[in-house]
């Protein structure tokens, strides 16, 4: 990618002052303490169902081929 | 002042962008070529239309910045990563390059990481083998077209065919080479140990770099074919990832990228090669000299929220057609109805998963439906699953012990204020947007 070479090409003193360089922040969306509290419920709601879904994940994977083959 | 050209070969199509030094795209060329499936589960190329697309995708880039050959000091290549070139002794493709997202090689890998010793993989590369990596597809080679696999004199990952094409040199870098299976990852080299328990010779593969390194110059060849001046040097480039996060300014500890394409990736610079014991993130050298970086990555984000644009969504796809502008605005617009989804929850694994759980047969799942649930609240779903899965990504990372200071939020994804707020909340972390220009 073309920054790279402008290291490279002596452009730039270094990979890190060319990142800079090309990336300039916009704008920043901060988390609201209340919203993140009501969200951590949901995460470990969400967290959980994969461990209690896993064995049905392969159930389900186990019938498809099945009625793949079939 | 010189002007920087950077050629990016994907899997869809390369794409060659001139900018000046500054980092101010001057132009740009877009040119496509086929994925060959085969077979089911097979992913091919020709490296052969590779090499027709960039000479027909620089020229155009050149054409369209108004840059001339001699103007362009530097060059750099990055691309699709993981996949494998054959050729034999006079550089004749053996046979279609396979990329990295052929799933072929799924006894392969079982093979090397026995043949290797799972300990002793794991300290030298930092990852397990996946089967979309180069190493098991040598290995393939080796078991299903063995008569292929004797005509083998040099191996390459897809953009370093292109190097060999314009300059004449065998060459990669650290960031490519980090997905082979076959490089030392902490110490950059490759593995003496990997390759001779794996019995591939070391002079298949190619000199490795450091990524802005000068690995070859433009050949006469190739200054002739593509518009370029002859000798201008050509730098090692790097993997997709590691060059994007560049871009991106991803180039110092507690800088950390959460891009939202298809797939969603977390990014992080490291300033030495942590890993997390349970390999659920790959570790890899970054773009940065003697730098690496880590990244979780989940197979289904915005492909989570394409799939209920395309099953569900058809009345705002309709009406995007109508007024120009795009369904995904009218379905984040509806998510934002509802303030919470009441007990709905989605499990985004709609292609298996591989962070954090490396579970191919993982499915997708709506959890808590209700007679009160609306669209709305499915889209709503959607959303704050993919977010719950971003930030599985992020609590891994973090427990390595790499420090957040700030997150930029990139790719198709970052585009929704709404969505981008939504990761906010749920990591705990602001979210910035940034402006960069490649």
């Amino acid at each position: 990618m073309a920054l790279l070479a402008g290291v490279g090409s002596g452009a730039y003193d270094s990979v890190a002052e060319a990142g800079r360089a090309a990336s300039q922040v916009v704008d920043e969306l901060a988390p609201e303490p209340a919203a993140t509290r009501r969200y951590e419920g949901y995460y470990q709601l969400y967290r959980n169902l994969y461990r209690q879904l896993k064995d049905s994940f392969d159930e389900a994977q186990k019938l498809v081929e099945a009625e793949r083959s079939a | 002042m010189g002007h920087l050209l950077g050629i990016d070969l994907g899997t869809s199509g390369v794409k060659t962008l001139v900018i000046e030094e500054t980092g101010r795209v001057l132009g740009s060329a877009v040119e496509a070529y086929p994925l060959l499936t085969p077979r089911p589960g097979w992913a091919e190329q020709e490296p052969a239309q590779w090499w027709e697309a960039t000479i027909r995708s620089v020229r155009g880039a050149l054409a369209n910045a108004g840059v001339s050959g001699e103007q362009v000091s530097g060059l750099g290549l990055s691309g699709q990563m993981h996949g494998s070139v054959f050729l034999d002794g006079q550089n004749e493709v053996v046979r279609p390059a396979i990329l990295w997202c052929d799933q072929r090689t799924a006894k392969q890998c079982e093979w090397i990481t026995e043949a290797v010793g799972q300990k002793t993989l794991v300290a030298e590369t930092c990852n397990p083998v996946l089967t979309g990596f180069q190493a098991p597809k040598i290995i393939w080679l080796r078991d299903e077209e063995p008569e292929n696999y004797q005509r083998v004199r040099k191996v390459l990952l897809p953009k370093d065919y292109l190097r060999l094409r314009l300059t004449g040199e065998y060459a990669s870098e650290v960031s490519d080479a980090s997905g082979t299976s076959l490089l030392n990852v902490p110490e950059r080299k490759w593995s003496e140990v990997i390759l001779e328990r794996t019995g591939i010779p070391r002079e298949w593969l190619p000199e490795v770099y450091e990524s802005p390194e000068v690995s070859g110059r433009i050949s006469t060849e190739a200054a002739k074919l593509t518009g370029l001046a002859e000798g201008t040097p050509v730098v090692g480039g790097g993997g997709d990832q590691a060059a994007g996060a560049v871009g991106n300014g991803i180039v110092e500890t507690g800088v950390v990228s959460s891009t939202l394409g298809t797939s969603g990736v977390v990014f992080a610079h490291l300033d030495s090669p942590l890993m997390d014991a349970e390999l659920r993130t790959h570790t890899f050298c970054h773009a940065v000299p003697g730098k690496w970086h880590v990244m979780g990555v989940m197979l289904s984000a915005g492909g989570s929220l394409r799939w209920l644009r395309d099953t569900l969504c058809q009345e705002e796809k309709a009406r995007a057609a109508e007024t120009g502008r795009d369904a995904y605005e009218y379905m984040t617009e509806a998510a934002a109805t509802v303030l919470t989804t009441e007990g709905l929850v989605f499990l985004p694994y709609l292609t298996g998963e591989r962070t954090p759980y490396p579970n191919p047969n993982a499915k997708g799942v709506f959890s808590g439906l209700t007679i009160r649930h609306t669209k709305a609240h499915l889209i709503r779903a959607v959303l704050e699953g993919v977010a719950f899965g971003m930030r599985d990504s992020c609590e891994i990372i973090k427990a390595m012990g790499v420090e957040f200071m700030q997150v930029r939020a990139s790719g198709g994804g970052a585009r929704s204020v709404c969505w981008r707020q939504m990761q906010a909340h749920v990591t705990g972390e602001a979210h910035c947007k940034i402006d960069a220009e490649e």
